[in-house]
């Protein structure tokens, strides 16, 4: 059953996942509708990180379960299935190599429907900019974790404007050392610490 | 008042004449240090801002060379051991960032070797701490001795087994963390015991379990797997007659408690924007001392050095009035941090 697959991501079931997907498959389910139902699951882990039910440990967790359903479905969606709801660059700025919270963010953004197209880590702020153009991707997610890469979020911003798209953008930044306060300092379009908050804005900018 | 006085009558409550200052600095920092004191000498300058603390740490044993990259030249051994390793005697290896100030993990061993196969160094070796002994000896007559222990248990772990292996092998796979942080346990034990040995007043061991807004792991999976072993692990330290200092970045306040009950005596760094220190010192300030508090991620980098005053002198009216704080800035202050600020910090503790 569908709902089999959004418990066991709820339920961090790891070990479940791969046979539960893999049958669904076998009863007829399409790729698709799997898909969705992982999503679903995925957002109710955001609700139990959000009350404070689950820990980061969860999270990670949680998205290690749905990449390995991911494994499995991913070859079976068509291209307009898969990320369907639009391109996002996403990477760590200049300086910064933590990698954790953008990859749960990652993970939290294809199980919502986009396709991520992740830049790594210590990435130049011209290089989100160029991949926005080259790409077409009307939204750039950066992620920080040490204050004093801070300032350098607002080089993205101007990077953006150097290419002549930020108009066209949504910039977001995230990450520890982020605070809300600073978007309108560093001309982001928002900028939070918590991953589900990011994923929400991220939705309500792709409606 | 010596500094070794000052620091025990504030962690012990009893009468001091002020609060004791500590504080680590990344090696470009301390070129701006050299810069602004005139001097390469740190030992000058560190008794210039007038800090009561003076760390030592373990060598790698005689004959093994860790792989460096010298990103900042003629730097200390310490500064060395801490900053341009990359490739370590436990086989975890570390590669620079494009701004040479951060590192990040590029090997974990535990990933290609099982760990039954995987042998640990040998904690026994020669030469491992001939030079903490030295300096134990040069300045433990003035001074408070730190024993830097280095990582802890899951952060230790978690290297040897990469970051995301290791939360997996926590849901899934806990007959091998059992057996990791066991090997672990007594490893970090015998080390310690040989910091004890040396005559170090303080074992300083760092295990980050937060982030900004709260436990990076269940408070139900540090309680089964950590705090056990921290309380069999510092309960052979208070036998050596060691305090134990415990540093965790970000916000813990779930399980300051749990910590408290292993046995911690000093609690690192309590990030004013990660947990409230009025707080915390009304919560556990009669159990547990506290060092750091000065703000490391707002006004140390950013703030004006009024702010910087401001900010110490509330913490020492607000936390500080009955002893039980050591004054630091709550990380290792890099390159970015003006040194206006930094003398600031310790000059308004001196005065």
């Amino acid at each position: 059953m569908l709902e089999d697959v959004k418990k066991a991501i709820v339920e961090l079931k790891i070990e479940d996942i791969t046979d539960l997907v893999e049958s669904e498959l076998e009863v007829g389910s399409s790729p698709i509708d799997l898909l969705n139902i992982l999503g679903k699951g995925m957002e109710e882990v955001g609700l139990k990180f959000e009350s404070g039910d689950y820990f980061f440990s969860e999270l990670i967790m949680a998205g290690e379960t749905m990449k390995e359903a991911l494994k499995i479905l991913k070859p079976k969606l068509k291209v307009s299935e898969f990320g369907g709801k639009g391109k996002i660059i996403l990477g760590t700025i200049k300086g910064d190599l933590h990698d954790i919270g953008k990859d749960i963010v990652s993970t939290l953004l294809i199980s919502a429907g986009f396709e991520v197209l992740d830049l790594g880590i210590d990435v130049q702020p011209k290089v989100f900019a160029e991949k926005a153009k080259s790409t077409n991707a009307k939204i750039v997610g950066v992620s920080a974790l040490l204050s004093v890469t801070v300032p350098t979020l607002e080089e993205v911003d101007k990077s953006l404007k150097d290419a002549g798209i930020r108009d066209a953008v949504k910039l977001i930044a995230g990450g520890a050392a982020v605070r809300g306060e600073y978007a309108d300092k560093l001309g982001l379009d928002a900028a939070v610490n918590n991953a589900v908050e990011g994923i929400n804005i991220i939705k309500s900018w792709a409606k | 008042m010596k500094s070794r006085e000052r620091v025990l009558a504030s962690i012990e409550r009893r009468d001091f004449d002020r609060i004791p200052a500590d504080g680590w600095f990344r090696p470009e920092f301390w070129i701006k240090l050299h810069d602004h004191f005139n001097t390469e000498n740190n030992e000058d300058i560190l008794k210039a801002l007038g800090t009561d603390i003076r760390q030592v740490v373990m060598d790698p044993p005689k004959g093994f060379e860790p792989e460096k990259v010298l990103t900042v030249q003629n730097i200390s051994k310490d500064f060395e051991n801490f900053y341009a390793t990359v490739w370590d005697e436990w086989n975890i290896k570390r590669k620079a960032g494009s701004t040479d100030e951060y590192w990040h993990f590029t090997h974990h061993p535990l990933e290609h070797v099982e760990l039954d196969e995987f042998e640990f160094p040998n904690i026994h070796a020669q030469g491992r701490f001939d030079r903490a002994s030295d300096l134990v000896k040069e300045f433990k007559n003035e001074y408070f001795i730190s024993g830097n222990g280095s990582i802890g248990l899951f952060e230790h772990g978690w290297a040897l087994r990469g970051y995301r292996n290791f939360i997996r092998d926590l849901y899934t796979n806990q007959k091998f963390i059992e057996r990791l942080l066991d090997r672990l346990l007594e490893w970090k034990i015998e080390q310690d015991k040989y910091f004890a040995d040396i005559g170090v007043d303080m074992i300083f061991l760092s295990d980050d379990l937060g982030m900004q807004t709260g436990l990076m792991l269940s408070p139900d999976i540090i309680r089964k797997f950590f705090i056990p072993r921290y309380r069999k692990w510092f309960g052979e330290l208070k036998k050596k007659n060691v305090f134990v200092m415990f540093h965790t970045d970000g916000n813990v306040e779930p399980i300051i408690p749990d910590l408290i009950d292993a046995g911690i005596d000093i609690l690192n760094p309590i990030q004013p924007e990660c947990m409230d220190p009025i707080k915390i010192k009304k919560l556990y300030g009669e159990k547990i001392a506290f060092h750091g508090t000065i703000s490391l991620q707002k006004t140390l980098p950013f703030g004006s050095t009024s702010e910087v005053k401001k900010e110490v002198m509330d913490r020492i009216e607000t936390l500080g009035f009955d002893g039980g704080l050591i004054l630091a800035p709550c990380h290792t202050v890099d390159q970015h941090v003006p040194v206006e600020n930094v003398i600031t910090l310790y000059d308004t503790i001196r005065e």
